[in-house]
């Protein structure tokens, strides 16, 4: 029914675009992966699959490979969990809908580094809110908790980080809700139907393709995770907060450590992508499926 | 009607080829710069480049500022070709970076030559081993023109409440005169918990005091990463853990970020910060009216094999691309941004230290600048490693290190994962 | 009669703003939570650089206005302001421009190879932007648009192509055929279906993905970096970056802050006002 013709017309220039300036010359530098290279000069040494051995050796990228899968499910649970509750909250039919809509996503119009800087002013062990906060009213062993020394700060990042995308999605999942029929949920009113069973019964199912778009979205921007973990850490960032992202960076391109190994950095991103496109593969026929039964 | 419009378009771009003929005489080089475009160290760029080129009619600079990550992105733009012929960067970072992959022109002959004073050889305007230390196998191919040293700034005034008069100059004493600053009620030692490089310093000192300046760099060099179990390792170790122990350094001190502990020093909370000597700058507007800063040379360990008179600095660089094609233009321009008075205004308007010794340091750094002028050795960032084995001093020496200082693993895990992971290094590479 | 009834009848008279308590109660602690976290951020811009480090929440002693005034000339604000305007406006309506079409036929059209040039833009979607460093120089050197702001546009177009044709092509599917089955019947051609038919119906979708692409390209910082250099080319992100980076390189907190407010003050207000039909655009658009 569409013609050829019309076909290649309205391919052609989206595919040029893509392809010619983001697409292929990010494809051609993973071939860098297959070399050393300190990006300077002509000076590179073929090493064929050894930059991909020595990630499996590397104790930091297995650590940056940790972090990042716990940002994308512990993150993605917390998220999303919060997100699905106070979808269900802010429509259950208060007041101030819109408002609470607009302050909920409000984190995600500040510049990151200003909220690195109010988190750490929030978790400042003697300053800090909570502590304050904690020994006001009397919990002075609590208190005295670093919630940034070195075996919690990862935790504190996420909090912060779950703090910054709940408002994205609950954006995105508010909408899917306005979507549904209100009438749906008064028949289900009349029948006694509690708000769990609102929820579970005719929310999720009717939430499906948007639950899809933001899982993928979710799924994306958490493998890629890079600005808020490194704006989190300030002048340097810490191991323990360390992305594959950051990883990348800080190898390739990065900060002020001289290190400069651009074929190394190159297989990382390699990694990323390929875990990127597993997981979209596996999502889409997770939810494919699901899908049917509706 | 038509006519005269095209006559004028003719006209004007005649007088545009002209001015093209023109401007063939004049030189413009292209510096991209390490400093962001608000920090008062680019206002003294700026105001020097304003000064060469009114001096030098035939001579434009255009400067591109492009903040710390200068380095990364003056290699992108070479790989490019766009036209660069100066920039500056960290002095370790340029050494293992552009200077190490031959991008950067050799400043031998200049070196020797006279320097723009015309006092002397022009390699006698730095401190001393300066520039053989930002050499490459003897070669070098930078200018150094900031110059910062790692000592243990204080506050004179807490120090002199608890009655120690004379920094000390042995750890023992070190350790002595800091219990009687915290007998006064305030914190001996301020510390970051997030900077790993802030941190490693402590290590980097009493491993050189210990078993002098050469052992590090041997200790990375080792494939088989033994020479981590070498006493003098869990010696540097336990002394500074015994700082924690003794609470010279409070127990918060795990939770904070930067810069929330030398914000501590600032407010008169904490009495001492080891750190570069662009502390009392960035505090600058933070302490009290009358704040009294202090700096002492890292004090020595009794029967060690290293020196008091042993300094850690880092310095910011000059350097010229390879490709440039007004080389001696560029030559030039660096010679005065390194002559007695542009480094003067680095020194008075930017407040960090200079390269040039004969120039004076701000107030506020002048007891650092002390410790330089009695210096007998100068040592790079973390000895050297940085600059030859970047990725092994990020990923594994500082890292690690962090874990052992912040009480995360104990002493002799530290070891253990040292020997392992200096060996996975090798085998890696 | 049983408890459970009894309870079930009860409910119902229960007036609902006591029903409604405990939402409003979470609601209400998140709400005082993030406002309190924004006021933190315009309070610390208006204090000392001594007093930001250690009075919290508290109001500033001496309010310094100043510091709006360091930020707005040091960093140039102003023009920047235009610049990602004018970047990021473009760049949208183009990206919809060529993204819209592209994804109504691989969603709609019948022809060979489609789920692997479908599946060749999703990729995209999962390749780490720091790739594209090095070879976007030398392409955009070529175009002799290197450090301009048309070079900064033509790779944001790029790099927004894939999650934006990932979103319209889902959208595009769930369009039901009947409509364009009888739009055939009368006679319309094909463009004419996409242009009388179907593009009016995915019209959410492409303000969906308009928002989404607003959002995030206004924001963008780390590959602008890269592309320009000229502080005459700087986007708001770029000159927010330079300033942060100046300020923490001389202890000035406040000055950092101020910046920060300078750029979010205007967009929570337009974020205030367009919210209604950006999320309207949502409502159908993303859920279809």
């Amino acid at each position: 029914m569409i013609r050829k013709r019309l076909i290649v017309l309205f391919l052609a220039p989206a595919s040029l675009l893509y392809g010619g300036l983001f697409l292929l010359p990010t494809l051609s530098t993973f071939y860098f992966s297959l070399f050393n290279w300190s990006g300077f000069g002509q000076d590179m040494t073929f090493v064929g699959l050894n930059n991909y051995v020595r990630l499996f050796n590397d104790t930091v990228f297995w650590l940056s490979l940790r972090n990042t899968l716990a940002i994308l499910f512990v993150g993605g649970f917390f998220v999303f969990g919060l997100a699905f509750l106070y979808t269900v909250l802010i429509t259950s039919g208060i007041w101030g809908k819109k408002f609470f809509r607009l302050v909920f996503f409000l984190p995600n119009v500040v510049s990151v580094v200003a909220l690195a800087g109010m988190w750490a002013y929030i978790y400042n062990p003697r300053s800090g809110l909570i502590n304050t906060t904690l020994s006001t009213i009397g919990l002075d062993s609590m208190a005295k908790t670093l919630w940034t020394s070195p075996n919690n700060i990862f935790w504190a990042m996420l909090a912060a980080l779950v703090w910054v995308f709940t408002g994205f999605f609950l954006i995105l999942l508010m909408a899917g809700v306005d979507k549904i029929p209100t009438d749906t949920y008064e028949a289900a009113d009349l029948e006694g139907a509690s708000l769990w069973q609102k929820f579970w019964f005719i929310t999720v199912p009717m939430l499906w393709d948007v639950m899809t778009i933001s899982f993928v979205i979710w799924m994306i921007n958490a493998i890629k995770m890079f600005e808020f973990p490194y704006a989190f850490g300030f002048l340097q960032v810490p191991q323990q907060l360390y992305t594959l992202g950051i990883y990348l960076y800080i190898m390739g391109f990065g900060q002020r450590d001289p290190i400069y190994q651009l074929g190394y950095a190159t297989a990382i991103g390699v990694v990323m992508l390929v875990l990127t496109f597993v997981l979209i593969v596996v999502m889409r026929r997770l939810l494919r499926r699901e899908q049917l039964e509706f | 009607m038509r006519k005269t419009v095209f006559a004028f378009g003719l006209g004007t771009a005649l007088s545009a080829l002209s001015f093209g003929a023109l401007a063939q005489d004049q030189v413009k080089l292209v510096y991209w710069s390490l400093w962001n475009e608000p920090e008062p160290g680019a206002n003294v760029v700026k105001s020097l480049i304003a000064d060469y080129e009114a001096a030098h009619p035939g001579v434009t600079i255009e400067a591109v500022w492009n903040g710390r990550q200068n380095q990364t992105t003056v290699r992108n733009a070479l790989a490019s070709g766009t036209p660069i012929d100066i920039m500056d960067a960290d002095m370790d970072g340029l050494k293992g970076g552009l200077a190490g992959a031959g991008e950067l022109l050799p400043w031998t002959d200049d070196l020797a030559g006279a320097s723009p004073d015309g006092t002397g050889p022009f390699a006698d305007l730095f401190y001393p081993t300066l520039i053989d230390m930002s050499a490459n196998d003897g070669v070098s191919y930078q200018i150094p023109y900031m110059l910062y040293a790692y000592n243990i700034l204080y506050n004179a005034k807490l120090f002199r409440d608890a009655g120690v008069t004379s920094a000390p100059e042995d750890w023992d004493d070190f350790v002595a005169a800091l219990e009687k600053v915290k007998a006064t009620g305030v914190n001996a030692i301020a510390i970051e918990s997030d900077i790993a490089f802030y941190n490693v310093k402590w290590f980097n000192y009493l491993l050189e005091r210990i078993a002098g300046p050469d052992f590090l760099l041997k200790a990375v060099e080792d494939k088989t990463g033994e020479t981590w179990r070498d006493p003098a390792v869990r010696k540097a170790l336990d002394m500074e853990l015994d700082l924690w122990t003794r609470g010279l350094v409070p127990e918060e001190s795990r939770g904070y970020q930067w810069p929330a502990a030398q914000q501590t020093v600032a407010f008169g909370e904490t009495a001492a910060e080891l750190v570069g000597s662009w502390l009392p700058v960035e505090l600058a507007d933070t302490v009290e009216e009358g704040f009294e800063w202090g700096a002492m040379r890292f004090p020595a360990v009794k029967g060690g094999l290293g020196d008091i008179n042993h300094v850690e600095v880092n310095a910011f660089s000059f350097g010229v691309l390879k490709g440039t094609k007004h080389e001696a233009e560029a030559r030039d321009f660096i010679k005065f941004v390194v002559s007695a008075p542009s480094q003067q205004r680095f020194a008075d308007e930017a407040k960090i230290g200079v390269a040039n010794k004969s120039v004076a340091w701000a107030p506020e750094v002048a007891t650092a600048r002390q410790s330089l002028d009695e210096a007998s050795l100068i040592l790079p960032e973390n000895h050297g490693i940085k600059a030859l084995y970047p990725d092994y001093s990020t990923n594994v020496y500082e890292a690690l290190h962090n874990q052992a200082f912040l009480g995360l693993i104990t002493p002799e895990d530290y070891i253990e994962q040292m020997v392992s992971r200096t060996k996975e290094f090798w085998a890696n590479r | 009669m049983t408890d459970t009834t009894v309870a079930a009848r009860r409910q119902p008279r229960l007036p609902g703003w006591v029903r409604r308590l405990p939402a409003y109660i979470l609601v209400w602690a998140w709400t005082a939570f993030t406002l309190a976290a924004i006021l933190y951020v315009v309070m610390s811009a208006l204090k000392t650089k001594r007093e930001v480090l250690r009075s919290g929440w508290n109001l500033p002693q001496e309010w310094v206005w100043s510091n709006f005034a360091t930020a707005w000339t040091v960093g140039r604000l102003g023009e920047y302001f235009i610049n990602s305007l004018l970047v990021v406006g473009v760049s949208v309506f183009a990206i919809l421009l060529v993204s819209t079409p592209a994804a109504y036929v691989l969603a709609r059209a019948r022809f060979r190879g489609r789920e692997t040039l479908t599946n060749l833009f999703v990729i995209g979607m999962g390749i780490p932007i720091p790739m594209l460093f090095i070879p976007i120089f030398g392409i955009l050197s070529y175009l002799r648009l290197s450090d301009s702001l048309t070079g900064l546009s033509l790779v944001f177009i790029a790099i927004s192509i894939p999650v934006t044709i990932y979103l319209l092509t889902g959208f595009f599917a769930s369009l039901p055929s009947e409509l364009e089955a009888a739009a055939v019947l009368e006679g319309c051609n094909d463009f004419q279906v996409f242009w009388h038919v179907m593009l009016p119906l995915a019209m959410p979708g492409v303000l969906t993905a308009l928002i989404l692409n607003l959002i995030w390209l206004w924001n963008e910082y780390q590959l602008s970096l890269v592309i320009l250099n000229s502080p005459q080319n700087r986007t708001l992100p770029l000159g927010l970056y330079s300033l942060q980076n100046a300020m923490q390189y001389t202890g000035d907190w406040p000055g950092m802050f101020a910046g920060v407010t300078i750029v979010i003050i205007p967009t929570i207000i337009a974020y205030a006002l367009l919210s209604e039909k950006m999320i309207a655009g949502m409502t159908m658009g993303a859920v279809k």
